[in-house]
């Protein structure tokens, strides 16, 4: 059997300090990454999907 | 996102798949071993949801397989200067935070395909964009913030994610393993990376 999929552990302590801190950093740098292209792909990906 | 969207095509990755497709080979055992023989219970079980990139010109040809489950980023912060009040039940503030994420449980492409010279991007990174792109898409049905990965803790997965945009949840092994319940020697066979979302502009 495959190795399982690990779920997240709550985040205490340093960890938790040091994730909300990246977290509340990327809020700043909101939309700054421009996707427009893949959304676009990613649109056609859905639509032509077979599900 | 050239090569998956304009010459595969997305579907399930369910028992019609598996039956009719041929062996999915992304050159790990591991991997490999999951989507021919775990796919189908984790689904099964809700435990995930799992996706894969078939090949329009030979419907049995799978170029890429994905897992993906909802899952959420929860943090526990006792302030310092309360840390030594706790055994004495005094009330303190504590703060927690939630974060809904998708977890992408297992990723893999297959190996005659992971570089095709007429394209710009491997068709590796292609899949992350797409599934980027999913959970930011406006007709998605719930809000994530985060996209986190249970990486193999090995070279080439991390490179990729990390070439992906991805950043490692602990600043080191010995963090992860304490936080994970693994002792000191025990070796982490896996490594959890996230992804925020929130930088991506539609």
């Amino acid at each position: 059997m495959a190795i399982a999929i690990k779920s997240v552990p709550i985040l205490k302590d340093k960890a938790a300090v040091s994730f909300n801190r990246n977290a509340k950093a990327s809020v700043a740098k909101k939309a700054t990454i421009k996707f427009t292209k893949e959304i676009a792909a990613s649109s056609k990906i859905l639509a032509k999907a077979q599900f | 996102m050239a090569f998956l969207e304009d010459k595969c095509t997305l579907r399930v990755y369910n028992k019609e798949v598996l039956d009719n497709c041929q062996a999915f080979d992304c050159g790990n055992a591991d991997l490999n071993d999951f989507f021919t023989n775990d796919v189908l219970n984790y689904t099964s079980e809700l435990l995930g949801k799992s996706y894969c990139f078939t090949l329009d010109e030979d419907e049995s040809v799978v170029v890429a397989a994905f897992t993906v489950a909802n899952d959420s980023i929860k943090t526990f912060i006792l302030p310092n200067a309360r840390k030594k009040k706790v055994i004495t039940s005094i009330p303190r503030q504590k703060q927690m935070k939630s974060y809904p994420a998708v977890m992408i449980g297992r990723l893999g492409v297959n190996k005659e395909f992971r570089k095709i010279p007429s394209e710009d991007k491997s068709i590796g990174d292609q899949l992350m964009d797409f599934i980027k792109s999913w959970f930011v898409d406006g007709s998605n049905k719930t809000g994530c913030r985060f996209v986190v990965v249970d990486s193999y803790n090995e070279i080439a997965p991390l490179k990729y994610y990390k070439r992906n945009g991805f950043t490692e949840m602990f600043s080191s092994e010995q963090q992860e393993k304490e936080v994970t319940g693994l002792f000191e020697t025990a070796e982490l066979a896996t490594r959890l990376l996230y992804f925020d979302l929130i930088v991506i502009s539609k």
